[in-house]
């Protein structure tokens, strides 16, 4: 596993030590990797809690979400405070309303 | 090598140790979840952290221990692993770009620093201050954070995960998706930044239902790559 996955990572060493700047169209679609990463992981987390997806109002991290949202957005680059609020929120909620 | 270069690498050091500690504080919950998962799999404490160690990619951990339940073979649990972590691929032909003055000879060991949360911090202060040197020096300041939480969280999970109440644990496991959004959101700042989370966070809950472990979250986050740089990519019309 531990071999596998750090072959996965080695682009990094070949791309920075080797590479030429790339095409402008390649260094868009690279540009937008964070983005489509973040949202997958993000997409993922929120409605696929325990691997599958649970569009439902007792999944309670669809109300923590929007909560996190709306901190990051107000208090913008700022990580501790969403965290602490999206957690904090699911775990109120799973003391109000969990099972 | 003159002083100033070597306290600037220094300060970089310090920069990704700082910006990774609300990640670090993020992490520590998901390590204690992987922790005690492993736990209750039949793996004994070290192995787990051992593994936490060298493999040091959760998502695909988390699957390796489902699989380990259902009695799945070694190959297919490798095979997963690796089609899993191929999104790291991406995250390090991101990064390659940023790291062009790092020294080579750091660069195979920095490979392994390339998971979910320090890609994200890194990349983010990347972007963000372009002009500041050395970026591999702040990945290995938030590797550092990362590699100590997320394995010191399977250590405590592995040996004491049980007693977390089932409510504060559920609230913590939403630790991880928190960070991405907050890392998210100052993105989506047009049209095109929307497009590209919604085909990644659709295409990654459809793959993720469809397609086998890995397959959804890698095409996905490929393909709104694509779709995004071939939209900034159009002809403008005059």
């Amino acid at each position: 596993m531990a071999a596998v996955t750090y072959v996965t990572r080695l682009p990094l060493w070949l791309l920075a030590s080797r590479a030429p700047t790339p095409h402008p169209v390649a260094e868009r679609v690279i540009e937008q990797i964070p983005i489509a990463a973040f949202s997958a992981i993000v997409f993922s987390g929120v409605l696929q809690p325990g691997g599958s997806t649970r569009l439902e109002a007792s999944n309670l991290y669809l109300y923590a979400a929007p909560v996190t949202v709306i901190v990051a957005i107000v208090l913008r680059g700022r990580l501790l405070p969403a965290i602490g609020a999206g957690t904090i929120t699911a775990v109120l909620l799973r003391l109000l309303f969990g099972p | 090598m003159s002083a100033r270069p070597v306290g600037q690498a220094r300060s970089e050091v310090r920069a990704g140790i700082v910006e990774s500690l609300p990640l670090g504080l993020a992490l520590v919950p998901v390590g204690l979840a992987f922790g005690y998962l492993a736990h209750t799999a039949g793996l004994s404490w070290w192995l787990a952290s051992l593994m936490s160690a060298i493999v040091y990619a959760g998502p695909s951990q988390f699957i390796a221990m489902g699989l380990v339940g259902t009695g799945a073979p070694v190959s297919a649990i490798v095979a997963t692993t690796f089609v899993t972590n191929l999104r790291y691929s991406l995250f390090a032909a991101s990064l390659a770009p940023h790291m062009r003055d790092a020294p080579r000879a750091r660069l195979p060991f920095l490979g392994h620093a390339v998971a979910d949360g320090s890609y994200a911090v890194t990349i983010d202060h990347a972007l963000a201050r372009p002009e500041r040197p050395r970026k591999d020096q702040f990945l290995l300041g938030s590797f550092v954070v990362s590699f100590v939480a997320w394995v010191g969280g399977t250590i405590l999970g592995a040996l004491a995960g049980g007693v977390v109440p089932a409510a504060i644990a559920y609230g913590l496991a939403f630790a991880t998706p928190a960070v991405f959004i907050a890392f998210l959101v100052p993105y989506i700042r047009d049209c095109v930044s929307a497009i590209v989370m919604l085909a990644a966070g659709i295409g990654t809950v459809a793959g993720n239902e469809y397609l086998p472990a890995g397959v959804g979250p890698l095409l996905a986050i490929a393909g709104a790559s694509v779709l995004g740089g071939a939209l900034l990519s159009r002809p403008t019309r005059r």
